[in-house]
């Protein structure tokens, strides 16, 4: 009886933890000792989408993308208002006229998070609950 | 009147991009991204991996078009000698084709594109063609020079008119992509600013082309010379507008050769002659594009003006098109026109020959330059089954004109000027 209890508890836990995981908001991150505070919305869309690499009052900026399919899509939807096609479409377009690629991804959290610390002018994006001393929030302004 | 570029790709860039594609090679032995390298001193960007010098990527569409009506060729460009309609009922060949792109980057500040695109050719073939093959040099983020060949920025699909997964719809509007020039081989500036909220770029083309075109009875020779482009664009968050002036000088061998053959005939030829020679004769357009896309719809119309001083009618071309995206699907409406017009048209009189002779003559001459007018209302929607394709349906309502030309092609004799044609249109568009 008890066991079934801790097995619940633990179910329990496990699905709030899943909740969490899938509710957590997708925020845009750069290294703890990047010199980089706040973008606007309009920033991140230009700097992901490639219109620009550098940005007044920062200077260059280089975006790193995410190879899970699920994160990237939330992230385009939500910093972009663009779904995975419309992005693929925009770099066809860049490609194929010779004016740039698609950002480089990284496939693991960890691998996110050691670039962007040895890389402080290195941006990119993660889940608000999976964010920790390394990265640093930035702000929408 | 140009479009299928002829082989021999200006030795200098492809000399130019073998020796550099083969020299630099060692320089791509450096760590990748995810090794465990020291971070470089300036930490500006990324270590290079080989993966980042060369890149290899492609484009493709696979379509079939039908036309209802079987008196005249729908085409969907210019160098197509035969399409859909007349020739046969459906054509794969309309839209059909496969790019392969080598991109070269070796540094941040120089790179070296290579496209190669395979389609219907003016002589039926299917060709390879060098679409693209120019060296880049940024001298700073902000501004870049290009050497080699480059295709034409006048509009602002005119780069990417062959990409069709770049495109909303199965092909950019005829009434205003289906004319001359494409690409060319010179030299480029790209300049980008941002003001404020307001990105700008210019990008400017100097150089000259050589192309061939499908004439009867054979194909001609069509050379532009001193073309330049000059296009301005200006991006507020969702929104572009685009502003660009274009002045080529062209000749057309074969077809100069049939205006000249009216110089026989007194200071009345000499006039016509005059006209519409297509010998080094100056074709310059000045165009207006806006597009709106805040990402759940699109809308956006491009407006263009031609000036001649050849064969070529002057005048007016516009569309205007919007589209709304449901998930993975997005249907369309586009909206087309040509209107171009020489004004009178200078004929042999009596006083010039015997009728005999100059009513065939004036006829001929009636028949190639009298206006161009031509209107098209398209329907259609893209569904985005895979994220590297994309499927389109579209049906484009083409209406023609009386006593005036349109784009349709091989037109017989018992076309009725003033009829419409329906053209129904399955694509598939791919990258990779």
């Amino acid at each position: 009886m008890k066991n079934l209890h801790v097995k619940l508890a633990t179910l329990g836990l496990l699905l709030i933890c899943t909740a969490v995981e899938a509710a957590a908001e997708v925020v845009v991150v750069v290294g703890s000792n990047s010199p980089i505070q706040s973008l606007s919305r309009h920033d991140i869309t230009d700097i992901f989408l490639g219109n620009a690499t550098s940005l007044p009052n920062v200077g260059k900026v280089i975006p790193l993308d995410r190879s899970e399919d699920r994160i990237r899509a939330e992230f385009y939807q939500d910093y972009t208002g663009r779904n995975l096609p419309q992005v693929k479409s925009h770099w066809a377009k860049n490609i194929f006229t010779g004016r740039g690629y698609p950002p480089k991804a990284v496939s693991s959290i960890d691998e996110l998070k050691e670039v962007l610390q040895r890389y402080p002018n290195a941006i990119s994006y993660i889940n608000e609950n999976q964010a920790d001393d390394t990265l640093k929030i930035l702000k929408l302004n | 009147m140009h479009i299928t570029t002829e082989h021999p790709l200006s030795s200098f860039s492809l000399t130019a991009l073998a020796v550099l594609f083969a020299a630099n090679t060692a320089l791509a032995e450096e760590p990748a991204v995810t090794t465990e390298a020291q971070p470089p001193a300036e930490s500006q960007s990324f270590a290079r991996g080989i993966s980042d010098v060369f890149k290899f990527s492609g484009f493709g569409t696979i379509g079939v078009a039908g036309s209802d009506n079987d008196r005249a060729d729908f085409i969907s460009h210019m160098s197509q000698p035969n399409g859909a309609g007349y020739t046969r009922d459906w054509s794969t060949s309309l839209d059909s084709r496969i790019g392969v792109q080598l991109t070269y980057l070796p540094t941040d500040k120089f790179s070296a594109v290579l496209q190669v695109t395979a389609e219907q050719e003016y002589d039926n073939s299917w060709e390879p063609d060098v679409e693209w093959a120019f060296l880049q040099y940024a001298f700073t983020p902000n501004l870049s020079i290009r050497a080699g060949r480059m295709v034409l920025p006048i509009y602002l699909f005119s780069e990417t008119r062959k990409v069709g997964f770049a495109l909303p719809w199965v092909r950019p509007p005829g009434e205003f992509y289906n004319v001359p020039s494409h690409t060319v081989d010179g030299a480029g500036v790209l300049y980008t600013r941002h003001f404020g909220d307001v990105n700008y770029t210019f990008y400017g083309v100097y150089g000259e082309d050589d192309s061939r075109l499908p004439g009867i009875p054979s194909d001609v020779h069509s050379k532009s010379r001193e073309g330049i482009t000059l296009s301005n664009s200006f991006a507020y968050q969702d929104t572009t507008f685009r502003a660009a002036y274009s002045r080529v000088k062209l000749t057309i061998e074969g077809l100069d050769d049939l205006f000249a053959l009216y110089r026989g005939f007194g200071p009345e030829g000499e006039e016509i002659y005059n006209e519409f020679s297509i010998r080094d004769r100056e074709y310059s357009q000045l165009t207006l594009g806006a597009w709106h896309d805040p990402g759940k719809w699109f809308v956006g119309g491009e407006w263009n003006r031609g000036f001649s001083d050849t064969f070529i009618q002057p005048g007016d071309s516009w569309y205007i098109t919007g589209g709304y995206r449901i998930d993975k699907f997005t249907p369309y409406l586009a909206y087309a026109q040509t209107r171009r017009d020489h004004g009178s048209i200078p004929l042999l009189s009596a006083a010039s020959g015997p009728p005999f002779v100059t009513e065939p003559l004036n006829n001929l001459l009636l028949g190639i330059v009298r206006p161009l007018k031509q209107s098209t209302v398209t329907v259609g929607a893209r569904w985005d089954f895979a994220e590297n394709a994309a499927f389109k349906v579209q049906l484009d309502h083409i209406m023609t004109e009386e006593n005036s030309n349109s784009l349709l092609y091989n037109v017989q004799p018992d076309f009725d000027l003033g009829d419409s044609v329906n053209v129904l249109s399955f694509t598939v568009d791919f990258v990779f």
